[in-house]
Formats: C-alpha cells, structure tokens, sequence
C-alpha cells in the first residue's frame, strides 16, 4: 500500500531565507515607491485626475 | 472613505489623496517564493505595499488621525480581491526608522476598525539581529480555497523561522 507523499518540511535555513528575502524585497520596493512618487509621469497623471475629480475614470467603489 | 484610482504606470499600484492632502500608494507586488512549496495557491501572494508620499514638501512627520484612510487601504483590498479572485496579502512594517512595532499596532487596529467579516489576520513576528523585530500580517479571505493549507504554511514558516539553532 502507497503513502501519500507530504511535502518536503521546512527547515529553519530555509525559513531564514525565504524571509530574508521578503524583507529585503520589500525595504526595495517601499524605497523605489518613495523614490519614484513625485516624478513617474503615470503617477502623476493618475494624480491629476484625481485632483479634477474625474469621476469618469475613477475607480468606482464601495465601503467594505 | 477616499476615492482612489489605479495607477497609470502600474496596474498593481492604487493613489488617493487624503482631506489633509496626504498622499497614498498602495502597491501589491506579487510574492510566490513566500509558498514555493505549495503550487496551488503561492501564485495568490502578494505583498501589500503603503507609502505615504506626500506632499513632497511638507514636513509630515505626524499625520492626524483620519479613519478614512484604513477604509479606503481595505476598499483598495477589496478592489484588487474582485481583479483577482483570491489574492492572498501579505502586510510587512517598514523598520527603516525602527518604529515597526507601532505600524504593526496600527495596521492590527485598522483591521479591527473595518470589521471585515470575510478577512482573517494572522500575524507573525521574525527576530532579526538588525532591526530588533520584524511584524508580518497575512490576509487571506476565509473563502479562500486553501485557506487552512496557505494559514497552516504561514504557522509552519514562522515556526521553523523560531526554532533554536
């Protein structure tokens, strides 16, 4: 009779890695938001509709 | 709530502009290492992403309390669940200036204040010789399809982070 095959378990190396690399990772894409906020001209155009409140192409949403 | 729209450069990435003129980027950077192991659902993770961003000028080292914004961080949520499906989140506070643990109180108090119904949060904490503590939240709708096996991942990965060497 077969056993069903478990995943592999994870170690703590492994863990440390994945992690390590989320919270690198993330520390680069928050910095590289900040970096390019003010000057992405998509950005910005997306900014500028909002400032004309261009109903229009705004997300229309609802309160959860 | 704040109306917000997607951004014209990336289609993952969600701007609103505050009453006191703050401005948010909300960006979900997709992240499928987080449950390699797991085909099934590690293509639903993503990293949630907030920036305040401005004004660009101003000095806004402390920003007034405003119930609209965790409303509308959550409406973002929402919007990007009914893109995709089951989007799996995943909330990583910034340590950069070492006030981790009062983004991670904030995130945990919006959460309660939007009493979504259909979301759970589980939060993990991974000690880091650097920075002290790092706080991750997953987000994961309760109708997930693989809910108790992506939250049972997330306590396996936290567990073998912790064990002793």
């Amino acid at each position: 009779m077969e056993t069903p095959t478990q995943p592999p378990r994870l170690t703590r190396e492994k863990a440390h890695a994945i992690i390590r690399r989320l919270l690198t990772e993330s520390m680069e894409t928050r910095q590289k938001m900040e970096d390019e906020f003010h000057t992405d001209p998509g950005i910005q155009a997306t900014l500028a509709r909002l400032e004309r409140g261009d109903q229009e192409k705004l997300v229309i949403n609802e309160q959860p | 709530m704040y109306v917000f729209d997607v951004s014209d450069s990336d289609s993952n990435s969600f701007l609103f502009k505050t009453k006191h003129g703050l401005l948010y980027e909300i960006k979900f950077k997709h992240t499928p290492y987080l449950f390699e192991n797991a085909p099934e659902y590690a293509n639903d993770v993503y990293e949630l992403s907030i920036i305040l961003a401005g004004p660009e000028t101003a000095a806004f080292t402390k920003t007034p309390p405003d119930p609209a914004i965790a409303y509308t961080v959550f409406a973002i949520c929402e919007a990007f669940i009914k893109q995709l499906g089951h989007p799996i989140f995943l909330f990583i506070c910034d340590t950069r200036d070492g006030k981790q643990a009062v983004r991670a109180r904030t995130f945990t108090r919006w959460f309660a204040e939007i009493n979504n119904p259909y979301l759970l949060k589980i939060d993990g904490s991974f000690p880091d010789e650097q920075v002290g503590m790092n706080y991750v939240s997953l987000i994961i709708q309760l109708a997930h399809p693989y809910f108790r096996e992506a939250t049972a991942a997330f306590a396996d990965l936290m567990a073998a982070y912790n064990q002793p060497k």
